[in-house]
């Protein structure tokens, strides 16, 4: 039995937009998250039980035990975050698990968040870059109109691979977006930068600055998550492992 | 109550091979330049830092870093190059040349040229073939 259950609070609010970001390459996802999380000051709704794929897991915060995949929502909007790097074989049963929760909670789109390896950004000043994928060719056409540019090649693997796919199947549209990121780093300018782009598409006001501003605590606060992620391979390869 | 004792960390790091130069990153978050010292015994080559600091929390911390990295066999130790920016350590090695044989491809031309224009031939007829699909993807 490898059961994956959502354990939902009652509310009413009505979401337009379900967010979704997990720990990966400079664990992107995750830190970015965390931001919408906190600058939009959303609540705890819910949480997911992985079942038998991962074993009995609790996050600590100020010693109080969590589950490392929660939910929160507030403002018109949800995030589905995890604190630990998703087992590859519950990536699919997460994916549909997700899936579920836009369907259930009525959302019209689902966004994901990642950072997409590249050795290159220890070697860039510049501002990371962000792409996009499109599980609907006009919102594809949008993004592009808006300035943004597709992610051209490459395999996308895991829970955002199924919910991009589940959006082509179920015509819920599907966007995900990923930021040039350290590899094997925590990266929060890469956060920044994706952060930018979904504050403008979205009407967020998302404090990217101060994000800027406390990436030394944030890089060594996640430094063992990193570790983690690292040695799962979900943050290097030539392709995205979500 | 919270003892003053530092904590003790082993910086993550990254070594990758960009060519004719190995890159190595040390995360040290919260350190300054002149806390950082670089050791190079042998083909080791060791990082130690140390540091205090308030959170954003006003909590107060003690953190040293030290970690051992054995640097490849064909790192040139006279090349090293360092830089320090916002926590982030960035160590650039040159490669050493020694004991490598560069194979001299000149004299191979009369095959090469042949290998050239099959190659070439290939190529057209795969450009020409490549991602069909292209057109018909275009939202």
């Amino acid at each position: 039995m490898q059961n994956i259950s959502l354990h939902l609070q009652k509310f009413d609010e009505r979401i337009s937009t379900l967010f979704v970001g997990f720990p990966d390459a400079g664990l992107v996802g995750l830190i970015a998250s965390g931001q919408i999380v906190h600058d939009q000051a959303l609540k705890p709704i819910g949480w997911m039980d992985l079942g038998d794929y991962m074993p009995p897991t609790a996050v600590v915060h100020s010693g109080l035990p969590f589950s490392p995949v929660q939910l929160y929502a507030g403002n018109g909007i949800a995030v589905v975050t995890a604190e630990v790097p998703i087992p590859p074989e519950a990536s699919k049963a997460v994916g549909e698990a997700i899936f579920g929760l836009a369907k259930k909670i009525s959302a019209k789109e689902l966004v994901t968040m990642g950072g997409l390896a590249s050795d290159d950004r220890y070697e860039e000043e510049a501002q990371a870059m962000v792409y996009f994928v499109s599980s609907d060719p006009d919102s594809a056409k949008k993004l592009a109109d808006e300035g943004l540019f597709p992610l051209e090649g490459g395999l996308l693997l895991g829970t955002y691979a199924h919910l991009i796919m589940s959006g082509i199947k179920e015509n819920i549209n599907v966007r995900s977006f990923y930021a040039n990121a350290y590899p094997r780093m925590p990266d929060p300018g890469a956060a920044a930068a994706l952060l930018l782009v979904i504050s403008k598409l979205y009407s967020l006001k998302i404090d990217t600055d101060n994000l800027i501003k406390q990436s030394e605590e944030i890089r060594l606060k996640t430094k063992q998550l990193m570790q983690q992620v690292a040695s799962t391979g979900k943050a290097g390869g030539s392709f995205m492992y979500t | 109550m919270n003892s003053r004792r530092p904590y003790r960390y082993e910086p993550l790091a990254d070594l990758s091979d960009r060519g004719n130069y190995y890159l190595l990153m040390v995360d040290l978050p919260h350190v300054s330049q002149d806390d950082v010292h670089i050791y190079l015994d042998g083909d080791t080559m060791i990082i130690h830092a140390e540091t205090t600091y308030t959170d954003s929390d006003g909590g107060f911390n003690h953190v040293m870093y030290n970690r051992e990295i054995t640097i490849p066999r064909d790192a040139d130790p006279s090349s090293i190059k360092v830089s320090f920016k916002q926590g982030m350590l960035k160590i650039i090695m040159g490669k050493t040349t020694h004991g490598k044989k560069e194979i001299p491809i000149r004299r191979l031309r009369l095959k090469v040229n042949w290998w050239r224009r099959q190659l070439s031939g290939y190529l057209t007829w795969w450009s020409a073939r490549a991602d069909p699909f292209s057109e018909a993807r275009k939202p």
